[in-house]
């Protein structure tokens, strides 16, 4: 339930770990640094004695990854280039229109008490304390105030209604661009008897979405395996990678002020729209900063985009050396060493003149006997954030393979492996930086008492985590007349984190499996039949809690108010914590019939986790209230169903269609809890912390939609049954609305070829499964202003309720400003966003891919001196089907495909 | 061949002996709190020791102004601010956990260091003591809160029998705890401070350790809530040997006289009720120490109770229409001692003090004495009182307003909410209707929030008020 999420990733026997330290001090896992045209195969083991064979981090499973080798005999070239691009497109079409919004704004304007008796005066002085931001109701106003006649007023309002998604449009024009990328590789494998040899290069340059940002890599990968006499041989790789990378600090959709879809970044006579501070401060803020003579805050969204790049480089190797003893002919040893290293420098320079430079620094203006002191000088802020990481890893391994006499044959393998793992981050901050005489400013320690002055942030930290782990394994099995196979492994782990202390830590993982070859019985020899095996296997994993500690842990830092070293505490002794403990049974059997044109397996599987780790409340008058800490809470079972069917439907001299199809049923249920939700928000927010006996673990929690009332107002069911219009607060009025996870997943995959022609396309399916929709035709969830401040919203917002009776047509709430104080009802956003009206069925069919490649004729190919060349299409993410355009959108299905080309030969 | 099974069979054997050491190591970044440093430090965590707000209490007396909107969208705010005695709060109090949370929080890190101070390593035992005294008055001045808080006012005759707060004395997870009488949870914060006095040093590490200045403050603070007029006036004369500083906010306005004078300048101006503060003995947060904030704005009607003249007001707040509404907005910016203990309560509490013993003019003495730091001088003329009663009602207007956003406006309401002569009714329209708040209500108690009661943890919590 807690700690890792992403698979281990073993690559050519060792597992890669790849995580680094981020600026707080938290860790990131990331995908390995691979080339990606150098893998060979890809394997994904998911049963029990994967764990035993890799640890508990196997628990999300393990992915094997092996890259090429080089060729035995003679030399090859394979020289290839993609190209990327992905249309720019941002979903409008769920957006309400500027028609819509000015219709709002109007709306906004007949029924708000406030403006029936509002004077001039007080019009302009709501207008100049900038109460209002759009420029609707701004223009309302105007009128009010005597700027505008009516009919002016009018004539804006429409023309405002008529810019349809201007904003939008002019994002799209002036701020993005359609991602493209461009991928180079070059390989080199040569052999003789005695050694192979891999060379292979990569270049990969991404301009992405954002106009500013790009990121550029180079990898190159080195392999050599040599046969120094007959009983060993020594096989070393070293991979470098390179990164250079530029990200776009300022987003033109998040401008530093509020827009409606009427705004605009591209003035009319063509040049770029400036929101000026009395677009959006109030008067008195900005007589201030004039006043004071502090930084003025314009802001030029499509000049601030240019601003504040940040630039990041990178360096990474993973060399190995592996040594291959052959002992005897069954019995053989090998042992490997391998040293991951990477640094990255991310460095930031906020120019003095960049929107937020400006802002930042009025943040620490001191006023004070009618003057300004500026705590931070009004200069460029140079940012640099450093990380490193060094691993290494030893693995020894003595391999068994003997048969005894004709029948009896038995492989085994006994390892030991050491781990350690460092990573380091470093952050630093210098204030009114000079570039190019690489000076700066100190900065007045009393900054911290005058703004919000983060010391980790914004002045300096460094963060480190060294984990080392020493593990030992081992694997049997043993096959009777290759007909009856049995196996079984066990490991055993320990490690410095902090939970090793507790006596689970010298709890070994093991499993032991059993398998029957049907089709090498004599009984069942049958001409259709060429494959039938039936296996099972039984292990127990486990898992403790890493960053938990039966000690009391405190972390510290530096106070900006009163100086010293302030410290707190992170982690309590939690003396009730055990092993979480995992079962998995397996139940498969692998098939081929028809001379294996057809073939496949069907396995059952059931996990039973016990004392899984899940984080509770901390108890309020512990002083705790606010905090969380794990505790072993409850029990759960999964259990479900894989299916893999592979058919060589057609296999001919020029045609051939092969169709594969894997479909998973999965069905997950908490069998036992003993916490429940201390607050009925938490079991809405929290489910997964929270689960409920019977019902899957990822689960969606709701209030029962009863309804709009006769004024419009959404209602729920309490837990008697009763419609209400405020917030049910016990944990009986929420109900069950689903699970997150999908409980049938289907893809297939179909290959055609045709002559020279390859097609295939894939199509995956999803369902049993709910998600909540975010994106609601609603204004302001949970909006406790004074004033209507108007945020882009879902279209259907045109469905909504707006007279008596509308009610029974439909389900969207009508439009409560909060000046209407009376009718005015806050627990409404809640209301209508936990109900189970806004939990979509997210049941979904995807193209994922689709592809289409031409192999150039042999006797073209010859001609120009090549092996082999190929030309290939695709298209990624082509299309996705749902059952409502909410749910679509949710699962972000509204997006353009990936067309990628590609070109590839081989010498 | 021979050489290679052989250095097999070692390197296990190997492994053995080195596996412990090779893991034997601490992670970086965090440690297990072990000297007097590492103790010393937890105390200087704003966060969880030094912030205890009390909004509820700020909100029923009408304090603070709300804006319609806010009342409307924070249903508690509405009940307590508007004084709708029929609604039952409990359902509603989600949106107030901070007070009990925050508190208990605090005790708990005081708590820790008092369990783990005589073990603590790299102390001299002057250290030891001193840090462990200074635990025990930071717990004492959380209690003082919650006890007002969440429970009836101290009176002799019921504090045996009624409930208050839960005591915790230990931070490990599971620690017992019983809510004790309001009798038990004095005699605790009493007994408390008294036997960390001699251990204090006069003046604390910083604002943020109390010593024996602010000690002997926040007992005279908890005498005179429990009617003990004789204690109370001993200890705030001690309290005064160690700091009898008042800031002169004369001189302060007239250094920003331009910027205050102007009527639409609303620039926010760098509090000067900060942690270097003349008038503090202990520094405590009634907001977030995270995020410098101005100060809560005032309703009108509020404004009003405020002496003409009053230079402390008029630095702080200045009258704002934002359309369509009219209140007094903050011109300052930074950290508020609102929830510590300052010389201006002291001298307060001394004046009551000598003023229930009969001597008004000892009583109006202290009260000018403050004032003249307060008033310009052009409308200051010394203020005098009939009797006693008179006499306390004045000192009283002027707590209540230099002591504004603190507990103890609220809990000085209850307190003399028991005596005839001094009880309030506080009342308002809305509406065109006239709404009231008897000294009586059960509104002067707040409800535990349900986040404690459901999640109680090795105690039970009862509630001290119905709804």
């Amino acid at each position: 339930m807690k700690g890792v999420t992403l698979p281990l990733y073993v690559i050519d026997g060792f597992p890669v770990d790849n995580t680094s330290m981020d600026f707080n001090g938290n860790v990131v896992e990331n995908l390995p640094d691979l080339n990606l045209e150098d893998i060979a195969s890809i394997t994904v083991l998911k049963d029990a004695a994967a764990a035993s064979i890799y640890g508990a981090r196997a628990a999300n499973g393990v992915v094997i990854i092996v890259t090429k080798k080089g060729k035995n005999k003679g030399t090859e070239i394979n020289v290839s280039a993609t190209l990327t691009h992905n249309p720019y497109y941002f979903n409008t079409d769920r957006l309400a229109s500027s028609a819509d919004m000015i219709g709002i704004e109007r709306e906004w304007a007949q029924q708000n008490p406030n403006l029936k008796t509002m004077t001039p005066a007080q019009a302009q002085s709501t207008l100049d304390d900038m109460s209002y931001r759009s420029l609707g109701i701004r223009t309302i106003l105007k009128k009010y105030a005597g700027q505008l006649n009516e009919s002016e007023m009018n004539a804006e309002l429409d023309r405002l209604s008529q810019q349809g998604y201007r904003y939008y449009d002019d994002v799209a024009n002036y701020a993005k661009r359609s991602p493209f990328s461009q991928q180079y590789n070059l390989n080199l494998s040569s052999g003789t008897e005695k050694s192979k040899f891999y060379f292979s290069t990569t270049y990969k340059k991404d301009l992405l979405e954002d106009r500013f940002s790009k990121n550029q890599n180079l990898g190159i990968n080195l392999r050599n395996i040599t046969q120094i006499n007959k009983w060993l041989e020594v096989e070393m790789s070293s991979f470098l990678n390179y990164a250079d990378d530029d990200r776009q600090t300022y987003d033109a959709l998040a401008p530093g002020f509020s827009f409606l879809p009427y705004n605009q970044l591209k003035n009319s006579d063509g040049r770029n729209y400036t929101a000026y501070m009395a677009d959006y401060m109030s008067q008195a803020t900005i007589k201030s900063i004039n006043q004071y003579g502090l930084n003025t805050l314009d802001i030029t969204p499509l000049d601030e985009i240019k601003n504040n790049i940040e630039q990041s480089s990178g360096f990474s190797n993973r060399s190995f050396i592996k040594l291959n003893a052959k002992i005897t002919d069954w019995l053989s040893y090998s042992t490997s060493f391998q040293y991951e290293i990477s640094n990255k420098k991310l460095e930031l320079l906020y120019g003095k003149n960049s929107y937020y430079t400006r802002s930042r620094v009025n943040q620490f203006a001191l006023i004070a006997d009618g003057k300004a002191t500026m705590m931070m000088p009004n200069g460029n802020i140079n940012k640099t954030t450093d990380l490193k990481n060094n691993a290494f890893n030893f693995r020894q391994q003595i391999n068994i393979d003997k048969d005894f006499g004709e029948k009896h044959s038995l492989n085994a393998i006994l390892g030991s492996e050491i781990k350690n793992n460092r990573m380091r981050s470093q952050l630093q901050n210098l204030y009114n930086f000079d570039p190019d005489a690489l000076t700066y400013t100190m900065l007045d320690p009393k900054i911290g008492t005058v703004g919000s002055f983060n010391q980790k942030y914004d002045n300096a930290s460094q963060y480190e985590s060294i984990n080392r782990f020493v593990s030992f394994y081992g694997n049997v099995g043993y096959a009777y007349s290759k007909k009856y196979l049995f196996t079984g492994s066990l490991r055993w782990d320990r490690s410095n984190l902090w939970g090793t202390s507790s006596k689970y830590q010298n709890k070994p993982i093991w499993s032991v499996g059993a398998g029957w070859n049907l089709s090498e019985e004599n009984f069942i020899q049958l001409d259709w039949l060429n494959q039938l095996k039936l296996r099972t296997s039984y292990g127990i994993g486990g898992n403790i809690l890493q960053n938990v500690a039966p000690f009391m842990t405190a972390y510290y830092n530096t106070n900006s108010h009163v100086g010293g070293t302030q410290g707190t505490v992170s982690d309590r002794p939690n003396p009730s914590l055990s092993w979480e403990k995992t079962t998995t049974t397996n139940v498969g059997m692998d098939f081929g019939l028809f001379r294996n044109r057809i073939s496949g397996s069907l396995d059952y599987y059931r996990k039973q986790g016990k004392d899984l780790f899940a984080s509770t409340m901390g108890v309020p008058t512990e002083g705790f209230g606010y905090s969380t800490y794990a505790i072993n809470n409850g029990q759960m079972t999964n259990h479900g169903l894989e299916l893999t069917l592979n058919a060589n439907i057609l296999q001919n001299k020029d045609f051939s269609w092969n169709s594969s199809l894997l479909y998973a049923y999965n069905k997950n249920k908490v069998t036992y809890v003993n916490v429940k939700a201390p607050f009925y928000i938490l079991q809405l927010d929290y489910p997964d912390a929270y689960p409920r006996i019977g019902n899957p673990y990822e689960a969606i929690y709701a209030y029962k939609w009863a309804g709009l009332d006769q004024q419009g107002i959404p209602q729920v069911y309490d837990e008697n049954g009763n419609k209400t219009t405020q917030t049910p607060t016990t944990l009986e009025s929420i109900v069950y609305a689903g699970t997150k996870v999908p409980t049938h997943t289907l893809s297939w995959t179909n290959s055609l070829s045709y002559k020279n022609f390859d097609f295939s396309m894939m199509i995956t399916y999803e369902g049993g499964h709910k998600i909540r929709n975010a994106d609601l035709p609603y204004m302001g969830i949970g909006n406790y202003l004074t004033f209507t401040t108007l945020a882009p919203m879902n279209k259907d917002i045109r469905n909504r309720w707006q007279q008596e009776g509308d009610e029974l047509k439909t389900d969207i709430p009508r439009l409560v400003f909060p000046e209407e104080t009376t009718l005015y009802n806050s627990a409404s956003g809640t209301v209508y966003q936990y109900a189970d009206l806004n939990v979509l069925d997210a049941r979904n069919v995807q193209i994922r891919n689709i592809s289409l490649a031409y192999r150039l004729p042999a006797d073209w190919v010859k001609k120009m001196r090549l092996a082999q060349a190929r030309l290939q299409f695709n298209a990624e993410n082509v299309a996705m089907f749902t059952k409502s355009s909410n749910a679509k959108y949710m699962l972000g299905g509204y997006r353009t495909p990936n067309y990628v080309f590609g070109a590839y030969l081989t010498f | 061949m021979k050489k290679i099974i052989y250095l097999l069979a070692i390197m296990p054997a190997l492994f053995f002996a080195s596996c412990n050491k090779y893991l034997d190591i601490l992670p970086k970044g965090k440690k297990i709190p072990q000297t007097y440093a590492d103790f010393e430090a937890l105390l200087r965590d704003e966060a969880t020791v030094h912030q205890v707000p009390i909004p509820q209490a700020i909100i029923l007396p009408n304090d603070r102004f709300v804006s319609p909107a806010n009342l409307n969208y924070y249903k508690l705010w509405d009940i307590n601010y508007n004084w709708k005695e029929q609604e039952d709060r409990k359902i509603y109090n989600n949106s107030d956990e901070s007070t009990y949370y925050y508190a208990y929080s605090s005790i708990s890190v005081c708590n820790l260091i008092l369990e783990h101070g005589p073990t603590m390593t790299e102390a001299t035992a002057q250290q030891r003591d001193e840090l462990m005294a200074t635990a025990s008055v930071l717990r004492a001045i959380s209690y003082y809160t919650l006890a007002n808080y969440y429970a009836a006012d101290y009176d002799s005759q019921t504090a045996g029998q009624l409930l208050s707060v839960p005591l915790i004395e230990s931070a490990d997870i599971g620690a017992p705890s019983k809510q004790v009488t309001i009798a038990e949870i004095y005699d605790y914060m009493i007994n408390d401070i008294k036997s960390a006095l001699p251990k204090l040093p006069n003046q604390g590490q910083t604002i943020l350790h109390p010593g024996k200045g602010a000690a002997y403050a926040l007992l005279s603070r908890i005498y005179l809530q429990m009617d003990n007029y004789q204690d109370a006036l001993e200890n705030s004369e001690k309290a005064l040997e160690y700091n009898d500083k008042l800031y002169d906010w004369t001189a302060y306005y007239n250094a920003n006289k331009s910027q205050i004078e102007e009527p639409a300048n609303y620039a926010l101006k760098k509090t000067p009720m900060d942690f270097a503060y003349v008038e503090n003995y202990y520094f405590r947060h009634g907001q977030s120490p995270n995020f410098t904030a101005s100060e809560l704005s005032l309703q009108v009607e509020r404004a009003a109770g405020f002496e003409k003249g009053d230079s402390k007001f008029a630095s702080r707040w200045k009258l704002r229409t934002v359309v369509p509404n009219t209140y007094y907005t903050s011109t300052m910016t930074g950290f508020y001692n609102t929830q510590g203990l300052t010389t201006v309560e002291v001298y307060l509490i001394a004046a009551e003090c000598q003023a229930r013993r009969g001597n008004i003019q000892k009583a109006m003495d202290f009260v000018n004495k403050v004032r003249k730091t307060r008033i310009l001088a052009a409308n200051y003329t010394d203020l005098t009182a009939q009797n006693a009663t008179d006499a306390i009602k004045k000192i009283q207007q002027l707590k209540q307003n230099e002591l504004i956003h603190s507990i103890i406006p609220f809990a000085d309401y209850k307190r003399l909410n028991k005596e005839s002569a001094f009880a309030t009714t506080l009342r308002k329209t809305i509406d065109g209707k006239v709404v009231q708040l008897s000294p009586t209500s059960h509104l002067w108690i707040m409800p535990f929030p349900l986040g404690a009661t459901e999640n109680p943890g090795n105690g039970s919590i009862k509630q001290n008020v119905e709804k």
